[in-house]
């Protein structure tokens, strides 16, 4: 038995939200090769790789440390809760224990939550490691200079994914919380009034400072709230689009009945005739019965459903909005008994400090998200067009199924497959070559209209 | 925090490879240690995390300290400051983790250092720690040394022992349990080794 054997990946493995993340993730092999140097203060510059020349002056790699790391420590505990989920399922138990056998020997860590966790550990490694560098690195070694840089820069990138990480805490926890419901009444209360209050100053100019504005997040804003007026108007205009295809349907139904009186009352109307004019009857309650009900089905089965589940995505991100307009009003008041030199408390301090993260958070999440509502919107249009042409094309075989039967007695070797054009073009012609020979006869009888009907004749011989 | 330097990695070496290296050295191989141990005729492993490096980061550690089955707070016995922050590690430690019994989760608090010369150290007296523990909820505690393996087995032994405790009790509770932790006669543990 071959222990190199590939694992095949059980399917929703592929969906973990950091998948691909960790292959990224690896010491750069140097490091792992240098650190026998670390028994020895580094002294000459010559014999020695500048590490800190390697962290600091490439920038990207920097860059890169921070992007990855950011993004997988977002993520990780969102991954870690759908590891968990999933392996409530045998198949992905099984996989998991297969892997974990292959893994024996090679890892301290027996499962797959633990290794999740190593990335998190390892970014804060960075300063340390570093850090130990320098203080084992001579003032007057050719890399001390660069390592200072590169320690304090690898500091901020640690900072950074903290923060980013904190940001997200916070939104995250302004969900949550709004689904749990606001227990504490008399604090939610309190809140409320002192924020009103600084509404009613901020309105009456008794501030010491202007108003915050934010035209980046006003800018969202306005497009977060068009998109969702845009589906709005879009469902009123399916609604409207049903309800003429109804009406439509409705008038034809009583056209067809209509006739069908009509044609009754004359009585000694040719049997074919009168069959086909049940034929159209029929057809046009089929459409108003069958058809309308359907269209009706598969416009609340396919349309309006994603259509609401489209909407729902709006929900967390307007809370999170809200909470935001909340504390810009509190950050407001924060700002104003700072500018009058005097010392807010903490309680306000801790809201004004909410507000930047979540303006913060959401100035970075909403343009991805309103790209991502913007690609969901497509497919739901996308949706809409499928039941529009598949009820058009429905409509165009009954009517041409109808068209078969009305092949009229005047109109020589039609075939199966001619167009319904081709079927009306030869009745037309018949009908007129029958209004000519008949109808002139007629009109040519009525002594009243001879001269109009000669000064056109003469007319139409002097303009061929 | 200023607290790193109170010898936790040194306290994860000595007793998972029973080595000592006196060179301080931030921690960039072995993030965590895994150690089969025995619990009352029962074979368990132990898997203990080393949290050197995340002392300032504190969003970063929530991902650390869910799911620990126990904390060990190590601070340095010659050193006053290290020893003044356990409680807010103690704290921060139930905040982040949000265990579903915070007041009866298992912690172990190690004096660390105890080998360094005596008249140079002991500027915490083990009384003030005991009774700091006592407060706690009678957290047990252990005078330990890295360099000389003092007490560091006992400890270890300690904390497996009432991480095996919290995970039965919380599996009685529990609506779900952890598949993959659980073998019959073979079960596994994980610890949070915090810094202070």
């Amino acid at each position: 038995m071959s222990t190199t054997r590939r694992l095949s990946y059980p399917a929703p493995f592929s969906r973990l939200p950091i998948h691909g993340v960790s292959s990224r993730i690896c010491w750069p092999s140097w490091i792992l090769k240098q650190r026998s140097c670390r028994s020895s203060p580094m002294r000459s510059s010559k014999n020695h790789p500048r590490l800190g020349l390697y962290f600091w002056k490439t920038a990207t790699q920097m860059h890169t440390i921070d992007l990855v790391y950011c993004e997988y420590c977002k993520r990780h505990q969102d991954a870690v809760t759908r590891l968990q989920e999933l392996a409530t399922r045998q198949e992905v138990q099984h996989f998991l224990q297969e892997c974990a056998g292959q893994l024996q020997g090679k890892t301290q860590s027996w499962d797959l939550g633990s290794l999740l966790i190593k990335p998190v550990q390892r970014v804060l490694k960075y300063p340390l490691l570093l850090k130990e560098l320098m203080m084992t690195t001579s003032m007057d070694h050719g890399d001390d200079e660069d390592l200072v840089q590169a320690t304090s820069a690898i500091e901020n990138v640690a900072d950074h994914i903290n923060e980013i990480k904190r940001r997200k805490d916070i939104v995250e926890r302004i969900v949550n919380d709004k689904k749990k419901g606001d227990i504490n009444v008399v604090h939610g209360l309190n809140k409320k009034i002192s924020r009103k209050a600084q509404q009613i100053r901020q309105v009456a100019g008794l501030m010491a400072t202007e108003t915050t504005q934010d035209s980046t997040f006003d800018a969202l804003y306005q497009r977060f709230e068009a998109q969702q007026q845009v589906v709005q108007q879009l469902i009123r205009d399916i609604q409207a689009w049903v309800r003429q295809i109804k009406d439509h349907f409705d008038t034809l139904l009583v056209l067809a009945t209509t006739l069908d009186d009509v044609y009754g009352a004359f009585g000694g109307v040719r049997v074919r005739s009168m069959n086909q004019i049940k034929d159209f009857t029929s057809l046009a309650s089929t459409f108003s019965m069958l058809m309308s009900r359907e269209l009706d089905a598969s416009v609340r089965g396919y349309i309006y459903g994603r259509i609401d589940d489209f909407l729902a995505v709006y929900d967390n991100p307007t809370q999170v909005i809200n909470k935001r307009a909340q504390k810009l009003l509190d950050y407001d008041r924060w700002r104003d008994i700072k500018a009058r030199g005097d010392v807010p408390d903490k309680v306000l301090q801790e809201s004004a400090d909410m507000y930047l993260s979540i303006n913060a958070q959401l100035a970075e999440e909403l343009p991805l998200f309103l790209d991502m509502t913007g690609q969901y919107l497509h497919l739901i249009i996308g949706d809409l067009a499928r039941v529009q042409s598949k009820f058009y094309q429905q409509l165009i075989r009954e009517w041409s199924k109808l068209t078969q039967l009305f092949k009229h007695p005047f109109v020589p070797h039609t075939s199966n497959n001619s167009s319904p054009q081709a079927v009306f073009d030869p009745i037309v012609m018949e009908y007129h070559r029958h209004f000519d020979r008949y109808v002139d006869l007629l009109v040519s009888d009525i002594t009243i209209l001879q001269p109009v009907h000669s000064e056109s004749a003469s007319l139409d011989d002097t303009s061929s | 925090m200023r607290d790193s330097g109170v010898g936790k990695t040194s306290l994860m070496n000595q007793y998972v490879n029973k080595k000592f290296s006196s060179a301080y050295k931030a921690t960039i191989g072995a993030d965590f240690l895994t150690k089969e141990v025995m619990v009352d005729d029962k074979l368990v492993t132990m898997q203990i995390w080393d949290t050197a490096g995340q002392e300032r980061f504190q969003s970063l550690g929530v991902a650390f300290y869910r799911g620990a089955d126990c904390c060990v707070l190590v601070y340095d016995v010659n050193n006053n400051k290290s020893y003044e922050s356990l409680g807010q590690w103690h704290d921060e430690f139930l905040v982040q983790a949000s265990p579903r019994d915070p007041d009866n989760f298992p912690f172990v608090v190690l004096g660390n250092k105890v080998d360094v010369d005596e008249s140079k150290r002991m500027q915490v007296s083990q009384k003030r720690a005991m009774a700091f523990c006592q407060a706690k909820g009678n957290i047990p505690y252990f005078e330990t040394s890295a360099k000389e393996a003092i007490n560091v087995e006992q400890a270890f032994q300690t904390i497996a022992k009432n991480a095996l405790q919290q995970e039965t009790d919380v599996e009685l509770y529990s609506d779900f349990n952890d598949p993959i932790r659980i073998d019959n006669d073979h079960s596994n543990k994980d610890f949070n080794g915090c810094a202070c």
